[in-house]
């Protein structure tokens, strides 16, 4: 996501008022625009439903939809990137299509599969198997074309694409105003689908044509890396949804909203919105954190390949730890300032959206926990521009088995009072983790680059 | 345990070549004792079809590799406790400092670590700032990473037990065969130099920068750069080693004899052997004339052989003999990129009339065919192919390296039997063009040449006195242990 960083950088530091706006919204956008543009739909058309078993059911469909398709594919997304990224390094741009076409049919194979097994065998509601098995295999379709349309730096182009998909979605909601479900989802598909065609078009536009149709040399985890990759990325997304996991199937907390989906209504809430406080700080480090480690980063490496003498390159990579040191400060700070403001005024937010105010401290614990949850994030980013894997999937594993044994064992029996503190609780063991892990690799980050090279 | 074990670098049994055949004739002339031959090579890559049918007293082919991968181990080892042995020898490069060392490298084998750990990568740190700290890092750091990779796959292979080490050069083999001094001290070790090993891989890198330069830009004593200034320290020294260790130092030649002194062999380990050729296989034919205009190179097909210069000088004989065939002899496998590059200069000078490879050929036949041997390397021990045309009665034109001139001119103390050849400077064309013409147009100086070629051979360079010495030396060493 550092090229768009630099792009919307430069249009911020140099464009017109009307252009800087436009590019902060794309950098809200880019940082945070899956699930962003996943609420506000869901919301949107679930408001328009008026019948309240087809309200029950559309919310519970869409949101294990979008919770679970990201959980699904985002493992396997990472190692396409990867594999992407070098076809492209390696100028072989003809094989982005085919790479494409295979992703898409392993990823809706996959979504289908598991989507119908699902709702047909362990849900209350198998009428809508296949409905709602296609509703999410077009879910998953578009993070997939997602990572592959990144690559052509157009924001604009996907800005406008999810826009009319999403548009098209709830107004053809609003226009229907019915209560069959199977076709409100089939809409909602449908407009998920329309954004997903659009992204594919442009794709076969600026890509070249290929003699070979299907290209799935991703599946072929060759090196250990790849596979360290997908498994971090799996144990992270899993660390994150753990505990709301266990809470709403271990718990007499998880409220039954149609059989096979359950939810915890008031900590999913409280959560959400603390992950929206999180937006302009996302926002911010894309646009200049990220794009500044990049640089750095980016002339670390091209100080050693140019052939630097030593010294300078000892200068260099200083620059860029105590770059990272910095920033890292100045995320922690932002939002903190952010997280603070949002405890102090937790009694009226938690009041103006009708939640019990004895539900506030879980509120603050939320803000808390989104805090901590950025740190460890950024921590794993700098660690992955050093493509130290094995470091990143320790402090994932050590993040998902401490969630998940901190919710079971301690906090879930210890009732509502301490929901969410397992999950923050976590975050604190996998900070410090990573921390000493940071700190260790930083203090030595010559000896891995230069000694970890195969002789 | 075999009797004797041959420790050679690059060649036997997998390239066919002078040294390879010196190593073929030893074992075979000797059938009374066991061998084993440890070959180092560089990769796996290397173990190619055998050029040598291997003898029945060869009992076992043991190789190294010195560019073997060492496996990464999964977690990053920080500390080398060997590492200490390793920087008392930078500091003060004794024996007994290099004893040490080798015997734990021996035992413990620590290669992994020695490649991947913070300790080896602290010791590059401190060598850089040290010698070499307004060079490109990432440069110094490869080399030096490859030099020390080198180094430790030898010191850390397994050394089969013999009676008599015998190796054939310095250089990688000749840190081997310390390594089996030191492990089996009552058993004794002799070296065999064709060429010296330190002079001839600085010209080999000489050669692949500078190759269209003027010999005395090439000299090899001269310094070329930092880096190659270390790598020559570390292959002097590991020669050092190597004489120190040696019970018996022989080369083929007074003139290299001298070299090994200087470069600190005890005078009183040296002395030398000359190659000998066999009298029954390549048969002796008075020559007359240069009446068939047949010129001929036999040799490999590489850089130090420096083919090109043979090449080019035709170009100042065609205009006045234009029959004349200039045949090259000898395998192009090794250099692929050389031979193509030859092949494109002979296409490039019009000259594909005239100049023929001939690849693989029978030796005693092709001297048959030819008038004239010429022989234009930047390098040479003492080059059997000289003894072989010698033996036939055909005359030489050779550079004046290594053995040469002696093979053409005699030594002056043993050999006076005069001139059987001339001598030219290396990557002089025209000069060797001159030697031929001269030859050519002189018949009774070829004629005079032609016969004392054969008594040089006969007297000097005879398989048999090569047979008897080496087969003495062997029951001495062998029966000793």
């Amino acid at each position: 996501m550092a090229g768009i960083g630099f792009e919307l950088r430069k249009v911020i530091k140099e464009g017109s008022n009307i252009s800087k706006i436009s590019a902060v919204t794309q950098s809200v956008f880019v940082s945070s625009g899956n699930w962003i543009i996943s609420i506000i739909s869901i919301i949107s058309i679930g408001l328009h439903i008026n019948k309240s078993t087809t309200y029950d059911q559309f919310m519970a469909i869409a949101i294990y939809t979008f919770v679970f398709s990201m959980i699904l594919t985002t493992p396997f997304l990472t190692i396409i990137t990867r594999f992407l990224s070098d076809k492209l390094f390696a100028k072989e741009e003809d094989s982005v299509i085919p790479i494409l076409n295979a992703s898409l049919l392993f990823i809706g194979s996959l979504s289908f599969i598991i989507a119908y097994s699902y709702i047909h065998f362990f849900t209350g509601i198998k009428e809508f198997d296949l409905v709602g098995a296609r509703f999410f295999t077009s879910v998953s379709l578009l993070w997939t074309v997602m990572i592959f349309i990144s690559t052509l730096k157009d924001y604009s182009f996907i800005f406008y694409s999810f826009l009319l998909g999403s548009i098209f979605s709830i107004c053809s909601v609003y226009i229907y105003s019915g209560d069959d479900l199977s076709f409100i989802l089939d809409l909602y598909s449908f407009g998920f689908l329309l954004t997903t065609g659009f992204l594919i078009m442009r794709l076969l536009v600026e890509f070249p044509k290929s003699n070979k149709l299907l290209e799935f040399g991703f599946l072929k985890i060759r090196r250990f890396r790849i596979l360290f990759m997908f498994l971090s990325t799996t144990f992270i997304l899993g660390g994150t949804w753990i505990d709301k996991i266990i809470y709403w199937w271990q718990s007499d907390l998880g409220v039954v909203v149609v059989t096979g989906f359950k939810f915890y209504p008031i900590y999913d809430t409280v959560m959400f919105l603390s992950f929206l406080t999180t937006i302009p700080v996302l926002a911010y480090f894309t646009v200049f954190i990220e794009t500044d480690l990049y640089e750095k980063q980016s002339n670390f490496l091209f100080s050693i390949e140019s052939g630097s003498i030593l010294n300078k390159i000892l200068d260099i990579e200083s620059i860029l730890n105590n770059s990272f040191k910095t920033n890292l400060f100045k995320i922690l700070m932002f939002q903190l300032v952010v997280s603070s403001f949002f405890i102090l005024v937790s009694g009226y937010i938690v009041s103006y959206f009708n939640i019990n105010p004895l539900y506030a401290p879980m509120f603050r614990i939320g803000l808390l926990i989104v805090l901590l949850q950025l740190i460890l994030n950024i921590v794993v980013i700098f660690l992955y521009y050093f493509d130290y894997q094995k470091e990143v999937l320790l402090i994932s594993v050590i993040f998902l088995l401490s969630n998940t044994l901190l919710t079971e064992f301690i906090f879930l029996p210890m009732g509502e009072l301490y929901v969410g503190y397992s999950y923050f609780l976590s975050l604190i063991i996998s900070i410090f983790t990573a921390a000493l892990v940071s700190l260790y690799k930083i203090r030595y980050t010559l000896y891995y680059i230069f000694m970890e090279n195969k002789i | 345990m075999t009797d004797i074990c041959l420790v050679v670098e690059g060649s036997y049994p997998y390239v066919k070549g002078g040294v390879a055949s010196w190593i073929q004739q030893l074992i075979e002339n000797n059938p009374e004792f066991s061998f084993t031959v440890v070959a180092l090579l560089a990769t796996e890559k290397d173990i190619t079809n055998l050029k040598y049918k291997l003898p029945k007293n060869l009992i076992s082919l043991q190789h190294v590799f010195i560019r073997k991968e060492t496996k990464k181990p999964i977690l990053m080892p920080f500390k080398m406790k060997e590492m200490k042995f390793i920087k008392s020898y930078i500091d003060n490069n004794s024996i007994i400092n290099y004893e040490k060392l080798t015997k734990v490298f021996l035992k413990n084998k620590p290669i992994q670590k020695l490649m991947y750990s913070l300790d080896t990568f602290r010791l590059i740190k401190s060598l850089y700032f040290k010698h070499f700290n307004d060079m490109p890092f990432m440069n110094f750091f490869w080399s030096m990473r490859g030099f020390i990779h080198g180094f430790a796959n030898v010191l850390c292979s397994d050394i089969p037990e013999a009676k008599l080490y015998h190796t054939v050069s310095t250089g990688y083999a000749g840190l081997f065969s310390t390594l089996c001094k030191i492990k089996y001290p009552k058993s004794k070790l002799i070296l065999t130099e064709h060429g010296i090993y330190t002079r001839e891989r600085k010209m080999d890198i000489t050669i692949s920068d500078w190759s269209d330069r003027r010999f005395n830009d090439i000299d090899p004593t001269k310094s070329i750069s930092a880096y190659r200034d270390l790598w020559e320290m570390s292959f002097n020294e590991i020669s050092k080693l190597t004489y120190h260790y040696c019970d018996k130092i022989y080369s083929l030649n007074k003139k290299n004899n001298d070299i090994q002194i200087e470069e600190g062999a005890e005078k009183s380990k040296v002395s030398f052997i000359r190659n000998g050729v066999s009298l029954s296989k390549f048969k002796y034919t008075e020559r007359k004339s240069i009446e068939r205009l047949k010129i001929g190179f036999l040799g490999r097909v590489v850089k130090i052989k420096d083919v090109k210069t043979f090449i080019k000088s035709a170009t100042y004989i065609i205009n006045t003999y234009p029959d004349i065939e200039f045949l090259i002899a000898g395998p192009v496998e090794e250099d692929r990129i050389y031979y193509e590059s030859c092949l494109e200069l002979v296409k490039s000078l019009s000259l594909s009339e005239n100049i023929k490879f001939l690849g693989n050929v029978n030796s005693a036949d092709f001297f048959k065919d030819i008038d004239l041997m010429v022989l234009t390397s930047l390098s040479e021990g003492q080059p059997l192919v000289i003894a072989e045309a010698n033996a036939c009665g055909v005359p030489v034109v050779a550079t004046d390296v290594g053995g040469c001139k002696e093979m053409v001119f005699g030594d002056g103390v043993e050999d006076t039997l005069g001139q059987s050849g001339e001598i030219t400077k290396p990557l002089e064309p025209k000069e060797t063009a001159k030697a031929i013409l001269r030859l050519i147009e002189d018949p009774r100086l070829y004629n005079k040449y032609s016969k004392i070629a054969y008594k040089r051979a006969n007297l000097f360079y005879n398989e048999e006195t090569f047979k008897s010495k080496y087969n003495l030396i062997y029951k001495d060493y062998v029966w000793q242990a």
